[in-house]
């Protein structure tokens, strides 16, 4: 876990996207500016979009490579040869990975939040909240990357990550659909992917954040249950598959 | 010639490359500028803006970012309309058939962009006092006409309500756009009826901001004769949290002239017990205390 730490907070994609979000994390102040009225709502809207994509494009191009490196490298070998069994192995890596990725994540907000102090909008608590929930869809990206690189290779993987969260991110549509077609051949399939893919939507607070709007218990502790529960049963899955794997 | 030497000049032959290509892309794009082909007018993107379905599927439902890049766009073209006015007010030219028969004589003289009207120039169509105010309607006044109406849109300014409309869907929450954006499609484009029709919408979904009421209120009077809507409405506003006195003043005023004196103590009464804040409070008491003497 310490080396899965270590290896991803020196990673060069890491340094290159937590650059790229600053540098865009100024880009929006600049942006902000051009609105008439409201600027500060502007530089808070692309900040918390600009740190939540950041995330997930390191969760996805450093996580793609996690398991599948190690494998390629035979750096694995070794490791299994100690009394460690692959599902320690996958979850070490996992906590390694996620911790560096959340610490990166966090940093990145600790910046944006510095930047709405100084256009005199002080971070509010359905901020802190935004950025809490927005943070378990960045491990919900890092465990099914994690998933995905445990079988196949980096540009697959990729794909499957991405078409994933795309997915789960238009959940609602899906489901909007699928009641508005009941007729419709697709149904039975469309359901079955309402029920896999994640439902990134719920982790979505940007609104509550922007207009201080009121947030209830509800709206935080449900999705944080169901963001821990579709983190456990990807790793699940991930150990099952990489116990059966074969590595010569 | 030594391997040095050689090096040397290969390395300054290189960067010489490099700053006479750069020097020539410049002197292509400056080319290109001066032709006018490199964009579009920013009045003329409108017509090519997506519509909030669209927006909403490329941001990955990211729809608040969306809103405000978009608003962004329409900042650009009112701003560019702005600017056109500004020209046309300086020219004092009256505008063409396409842009809609409208002297801005009035503006040059007498709108400020930045510069003050000249001493001892008298304002030769002011409202006179003795006009009741109730009974006299402001749009058939030159000089209230001509400050409401300026019709500088183009025949583009029909897709700004629909950059508006589709600002407000993905962010309904967004106030400024139902402001700043009503007052353009009333002033500039000359579309007070879509003005409204976004003013509605704001209030549908801010019922709790007294901007919107306020304009709304505004609108209805000036553009549409409607001073009962319009004390209605302003009345709202000033019933809002953080509505500035004036707003109160002038609700008070209409209140007064629609149903008497007494009706606009009430009311001011009323608002003084829902304001949580002292200093509106205590400002509220002295447009109290003026009416209550009869000022």
């Amino acid at each position: 876990m310490q080396t899965t730490f270590r290896e991803t907070i020196r990673n060069k994609i890491m340094f290159n996207m937590i650059g790229f979000a600053v540098a865009m994390l100024a880009v929006a102040w600049v942006v902000s500016n051009w609105s008439i009225g409201e600027p500060d709502k502007v530089t808070l809207d692309l900040g918390l979009t600009i740190t939540s994509f950041a995330g997930i494009i390191i969760a996805l191009f450093t996580g793609i490579v996690l398991v599948y490196g190690e494998v390629d490298r035979r750096t694995i070998l070794p490791v299994l040869a100690k009394p460690v069994s692959r599902w320690e192995f996958i979850l070490g890596k996992f906590f390694g990975f996620s911790g560096a990725v959340i610490l990166v994540y966090a940093g990145m907000n600790v910046i944006l939040m510095l930047l709405l102090l100084a256009i005199g909008r002080p971070p509010t608590s359905q901020l802190l909240l935004a950025i809490y929930l927005a943070a378990w869809e960045v491990e919900i990206v890092v465990a099914l990357a994690l998933l995905f690189s445990s079988f196949s290779t980096p540009s697959l993987s990729a794909l499957y990550t991405i078409m994933l969260f795309i997915a789960g991110r238009f959940s609602s549509d899906i489901r909007l659909f699928v009641e508005n077609n009941p007729e419709a051949n697709a149904r039975p399939v469309l359901e079955a992917a309402y029920m896999i893919v994640p439902h990134l939507s719920m982790f979505n607070l940007r609104k509550e954040a922007v207009h201080s709007l009121v947030v209830d218990a509800g709206t935080v502790f449900l999705p944080t249950v169901y963001g821990l529960i579709y983190v456990v049963l990807v790793l699940l899955i991930a150990a099952l598959v990489f116990r059966k794997r074969d590595l010569a | 010639m030594s391997r040095r030497l050689r090096k040397l000049l290969g390395f300054t032959l290189i960067y010489a490359v490099i700053v006479l290509l750069f020097g020539a892309l410049n002197l292509v794009r400056g080319r290109i500028e001066m032709e006018g082909r490199l964009s579009l007018e920013p009045t003329r993107e409108l017509l090519y803006l997506p519509d909030w379905q669209v927006m909403h599927a490329v941001s990955l439902n990211e729809d608040l970012t969306a809103a405000d890049l978009m608003w962004i766009r329409g900042v650009f073209y009112m701003s560019a309309q702005a600017f056109e006015a500004k020209q046309l007010a300086a020219a004092g030219v009256n505008v063409d058939a396409e842009h809609g028969s409208h002297d801005h004589s009035y503006c040059q003289s007498h709108l400020r962009f930045g510069s003050d009207t000249e001493e001892g120039e008298s304002d030769k169509d002011e409202v006179p006092d003795s006009i009741n105010f109730f009974d006299y309607d402001f749009r058939e006044h030159p000089v209230i006409h001509d400050m409401l109406f300026w019709n500088i849109g183009s025949e583009d300014a029909r897709h700004l309500h629909r950059l508006l409309d589709n600002v407000t869907t993905l962010d309904p929450l967004f106030v400024t756009p139902y402001i700043s954006g009503s007052m353009n499609l009333a002033l500039m484009a000359g579309r007070p009826d879509e003005a409204l029709r976004l003013l509605d919408k704001g209030v549908a979904n801010r019922p709790d901001s007294w901007e919107i009421y306020y304009h709304r209120g505004f609108l209805k009077l000036f553009y549409y004769n409607d001073k009962i809507g319009a004390a209605e409405d302003i009345g709202e506003a000033a019933a809002k949290p953080g509505a500035i006195p004036i707003v109160i003043s002038l609700a008070a005023s209409l209140q007064a002239g629609l149903k008497g004196p007494e009706f606009a103590i009430e009311f001011l009464k009323s608002l003084r017990e829902l304001s949580g804040d002292e200093q509106v409070r205590q400002q509220i008491g002295d447009i109290l205390k003026r009416y209550s003497s009869g000022n």
